[in-house]
C-alpha cells in the first residue's frame, strides 16, 4: 500500500470513508459476478483437472483413478527414460511440421483465390470453408475409406496414372503422412477463414502505392501482402502447433497409433496409458510433461516470432 | 347434496390419481448400458428390449449404447467413481478378471444358489469361462467364436473342393496359394489381437502361466511358446507366398475384400455372419468352417469370444430383482433363438436349437452351425477355456504390434513374441501389485 493511499484515507472524512468503502465493496461484488461464469467453469473443467493431475502424476493409481502410493517423481523418472515416451515424442514433433507449415502455406493461396472479386466468389469461399462444419471424427472416418487398402479411391486414382498403390496406413513409412493430410484438409477451412479475413483487412491504397512504384505480382505478396497478414500467420501457427501437440481423433479412428506406433503422438500414448492400460498416475504424468512443453513452445514461438511479425 | 358430490369426486380423483401412480411405479426402471454399435445395436437390440418392455409390467429396461467395449468399460469406472452407475453393463470377455477386481458388482451366483434351473441348458463352455473362483459372476449374453469364412466359388475355381475346407496349417496355406493370383487373394487379414488367442487355444496352448490364470492368479506372459511363434510364421510365410492380403489395422477393409471376392478365406467372429450373409447376396456361396490347427496337434477348440452382462452392486433388493427378472429372460430359449438368427451370434441356451425357426435356418443355411459345432468339438482345457489376466486389453495391443513387426519384416515371430510377453508380463506384475495379489 503506497503512502499515498494511506494519506488520502487520513484525510478523507469518516463518513466520507465509509460510504467509499461501501461502494468499493459493491464494485467488487458486481466485478466477481460478471466473472463468476468464466471462473467457475475454468475452474470446474480446466484449473481443477490441471491439479489433479498434477497430483495423481506423483501416485500409483488403482483403476478407479485413486491414489494408492505416493511415489514422488518416479513417474516422471520412468517417463523421460522410457524410449517409447522420446518416440512418441518425436512423432508428435513431425506431426507438426507435417500439418502446420503446410497447412498455412496451402490456405495462403487459396485464401488469395478467395479474395479476387469476380462472379460467384462466394461460392469458392464457402466450397474452402467448408471443412470447418466438418468434424474430425468424420473427417478421419472419410479418409480412411479413402485410404482403404481394398475398395480405396486414393488407390485407384495412383492405378489410373500408373503409379503402385501405397500402402497409406498400413506402411510405417506412410501413415503419420496419411493423417497428417487428413489434418491439413481438416484444417484448411479454418486457416482460409482466418486469413481471408486478414487479406480484407489490407488497405488497397497500400497495393496502389506500391504498384505506382512497379511492384507487381510476387514482389507485391512479398513486400505488402505478406508482411500485413503476418499478425495472423502467427497466431495461426501459434494455435496450430498447440491443436497439432494435442491431437488425437485422427489417430485414434484411423490407425490406433500404429502400425509401429509410427503414429502414436502424444495424447494418443497418454489416451492408451490411462485407459486401456489404466495407469492413471503414469499418464498423468505425461499429460503434465505435455502441458510444459506446450508452454515452453508457446513462449519460444513469442521470442521468436513476435519480432518477425509486423503489427499496423 | 353438492357437497357429497364434491367429495366423491374429489376421492375419485384420488384414487385414480393413486392408481395411475401406483401402476408406473410397479414397474422398476433398469438402466442397461452395452456395447453393441451398428446394425445389431440400434436395430436387433433395440426391438428385443422394446419387444421385452411391452411383454410384462415389472420390469423397464433402458438400453444405452456407450461405445466400444474399451469405452463403455472406462465410463463404467467413471459412472461408479461419481456414484452412478448403471444396473447392468455389458463386458467384453477379456474385461472379466478387471471386472471381478474391480468389487462393484453382484456375483450372479447369488441367484443361481436359489434358481440354479437358469443355467441347466446354457452351453457347459460358456459357465466354465465366466465361472472363476467356483462363482458365476456375470450372464453370458452375446457369445461367439472365431471360425473360418470362405468363399465357395474361389474355391472352385481353384480346383478346390468346396465342402473340404483345410483343416491344418500346411493345409490351409496351400489352399490359399491355389487361390491367389490376378489381384485375389487366397486369405485376408486385419492385425486384430483376438484371432491370435483363438489359434493359440486351437494349437491347444496356454496364454499365461497358472493354467490360464484359472489355477492362481497369472505372473508371466507365455504366448511366445512354439504354438503362438508357428501362428506368426504361419502369416508371414503366406504373405511372402502372396497369398495373404494384410488390411493393417483395417477390419472394415478387409471385410470389404471378402465380400467383394477379392479375398478367399478370412478369420471373423460368428457375430458378423448374418451380416456378412447379407453383404454378400447372391454374388457368391459362403461357407464356414472350424479354425485350422498345427500339422502335429490334436485340434484344442476355441475361447469364448464376447460379452457378458454384470449386476452393479448397492442398488435396492427391489431393483436386483428386476435385474435379475431382465438376465432371466435375456438366456431364455426364445430370446437366444432370437439372437442367433439375428446376428449369428451363438445360442447360449441349448434349447434354442430345437426351436422351429433355429432348425429351419440351419436346414437353409448350416453354416450357422459351424459356430455351435466347434465350440461343442472343443476340448475342455485350460487352453480352451480362456485366460484370465487383468491386463487382458494391453496384452492384446502388444500381440497387434509383434504382429506388425512380423509382418513387415522387422523381426522374426520368436523375436516379436519374446518382446510382447516381456511386456505383458511386466504388465501382470504391476496389475498383481496393484490389486495386492501378489
Amino acid at each position: 500500500m503506497s503512502d499515498r493511499a494511506a494519506a488520502s484515507r487520513q484525510l478523507a472524512p469518516p463518513v466520507e470513508g465509509e460510504r467509499k468503502r461501501k461502494s468499493q465493496w459493491r464494485s467488487l461484488l458486481a466485478a466477481s459476478g460478471y466473472l463468476a461464469p468464466a471462473v467457475i467453469l475454468l475452474g470446474v473443467f480446466t484449473f481443477y483437472p490441471l491439479f489433479r493431475s498434477i497430483y495423481l502424476s506423483l501416485f500409483e493409481t488403482d483403476f478407479m483413478a485413486r491414489p494408492i502410493l505416493f511415489m514422488g517423481l518416479e513417474q516422471y523418472r520412468e517417463l523421460l527414460s522410457s524410449p517409447r515416451f522420446w518416440e512418441s515424442l518425436r512423432v508428435t514433433v513431425l506431426f507438426t511440421l507435417y500439418t502446420v507449415p503446410v497447412g498455412i502455406a496451402l490456405a495462403i493461396p487459396v485464401a488469395l483465390m478467395g479474395n479476387m472479386q469476380i462472379k460467384g466468389i462466394t461460392f469458392y469461399r464457402t466450397i474452402f470453408i467448408s471443412t470447418i462444419a466438418v468434424s474430425t471424427a468424420i473427417a478421419s472416418v472419410i479418409w480412411q475409406w479413402m485410404f482403404s487398402p481394398t475398395v480405396g479411391v486414393m488407390n485407384d486414382i495412383l492405378r489410373t496414372v500408373g503409379l503402385d498403390p501405397i500402402r497409406w496406413l498400413q506402411d510405417p513409412k506412410w501413415a503419420l503422412i496419411s493423417v497428417a493430410i487428413t489434418t491439413v484438409w481438416k484444417d484448411l477451412g479454418l486457416n482460409v477463414l482466418f486469413l481471408l479475413a486478414a487479406l480484407q483487412g489490407v488497405p488497397d491504397e497500400l497495393y496502389e502505392a506500391a504498384r505506382i512504384d512497379g511492384a507487381r505480382g510476387w514482389t507485391l505478396f512479398r513486400s505488402v501482402t505478406l508482411p500485413l497478414i503476418s499478425p495472423t500467420v502467427f497466431f495461426l501457427m501459434v494455435v496450430g502447433t498447440m491443436d497439432a501437440f494435442r491431437s488425437f481423433t485422427q489417430v485414434h479412428i484411423m490407425t490406433q497409433g500404429g502400425p509401429l506406433r509410427s503414429t502414436s503422438v502424444l495424447v494418443y500414448s497418454i489416451y492408451r496409458d490411462a485407459f486401456i492400460n489404466f495407469r492413471y498416475g503414469f499418464a498423468s504424468a505425461q499429460a503434465v510433461t505435455l502441458f510444459l512443453i506446450l508452454i515452453a513452445l508457446t513462449l519460444i514461438q513469442f521470442r521468436i516470432g513476435e519480432r518477425r511479425v509486423h503489427y499496423q | 347434496m353438492q357437497k357429497r358430490r364434491l367429495t366423491s369426486l374429489a376421492l375419485l380423483v384420488l384414487v385414480l390419481t393413486l392408481a395411475l401412480s401406483g401402476a408406473a411405479m410397479a414397474k422398476v426402471k433398469i438402466e442397461f448400458w452395452h456395447a453393441l454399435g451398428g446394425a445389431i445395436g440400434r436395430d436387433i437390440l433395440t426391438a428385443f428390449i422394446d419387444e421385452f418392455n411391452a411383454s410384462q409390467d415389472i420390469v423397464e429396461v433402458e438400453a444405452i449404447y456407450q461405445g466400444s467395449y474399451d469405452d463403455l468399460l472406462n465410463k463404467y469406472v467413471l459412472a461408479l467413481q461419481a456414484g452412478d452407475p448403471p444396473h447392468l453393463v455389458h463386458v467384453y470377455e477379456i474385461g472379466t478378471r478387471r471386472m471381478i477386481d474391480l468389487k462393484a458388482t453382484v456375483p450372479l451366483q447369488k441367484f443361481i444358489d436359489r434358481e440354479p434351473q437358469v443355467l441347466e441348458h446354457l452351453v457347459p463352455n460358456l459357465l466354465s469361462y465366466y465361472t472363476i473362483d467356483g462363482q458365476l459372476h456375470s450372464m453370458p449374453f452375446n457369445s461367439s467364436n472365431a471360425i473360418l469364412y470362405y468363399n465357395k466359388d474361389m474355391f472352385r475355381e481353384a480346383g478346390l473342393d468346396p465342402e473340404r475346407p483345410p483343416r491344418t496349417y500346411s493345409e490351409f496355406r496351400e489352399y490359399a496359394r491355389r487361390m491367389s493370383g490376378n489381384g485375389k487373394y487366397g486369405f485376408g487379414n486385419y492385425v486384430y489381437g483376438w484371432y491370435f488367442e483363438q489359434l493359440l487355444a486351437v494349437a491347444d496352448a496356454e496364454f499365461v502361466n497358472n493354467g490360464n490364470g484359472r489355477l492362481a492368479p497369472a505372473t508371466a506372459a507365455t504366448f511366445n511358446n512354439p504354438r503362438g511363434v508357428a501362428i506368426l510364421q504361419l502369416f508371414k510365410d503366406m504373405l511372402d507366398d502372396g497369398s495373404y492380403l494384410d488390411t493393417g489395422r483395417d477390419g472394415d477393409a478387409l471385410r470389404a475384400a471378402f465380400v467383394s471376392g477379392q479375398v478367399g478365406m478370412r478369420i471373423g467372429s460368428t457375430g458378423g455372419f448374418a451380416s456378412t450373409f447379407a453383404d454378400i447376396g447372391d454374388r457368391f456361396e459362403l461357407g464356414a468352417a472350424f479354425l485350422p490347427a498345427p500339422d502335429d496337434v490334436e485340434w484344442g477348440g476355441v475361447v469364448i469370444g464376447g460379452g457378458s452382462i454384470w449386476m452393479t452392486a448397492g442398488f435396492s433388493e427391489e431393483e436386483e430383482e428386476a435385474a435379475w427378472y431382465f438376465l432371466k429372460h435375456l438366456v431364455s430359449p426364445e430370446s437366444t433363438a432370437y439372437w442367433h438368427i439375428n446376428t449369428g451370434y451363438f445360442p447360449v441356451d441349448r434349447r434354442a436349437l430345437d426351436l422351429p425357426e433355429v432348425k429351419a435356418l440351419h436346414q437353409q443355411y448350416p453354416q450357422f452351425r459351424v459356430a455351435i459345432d466347434q465350440l461343442e468339438a472343443s476340448r475342455q482345457t485350460y487352453a480352451t477355456q480362456g485366460a484370465v489376466i487383468g491386463v487382458f486389453p494391453e496384452a492384446r495391443k502388444a500381440i497387434e504390434e509383434a504382429m506388425e513387426y512380423v509382418l513387415l519384416g522387422y523381426m522374426t515371430p520368436k523375436e516379436a513374441l519374446d518382446e510382447a510377453a516381456a511386456e505383458v508380463t511386466a504388465a501382470i506384475r504391476r496389475y498383481n501389485i496393484q490389486m495386492g495379489l501378489q
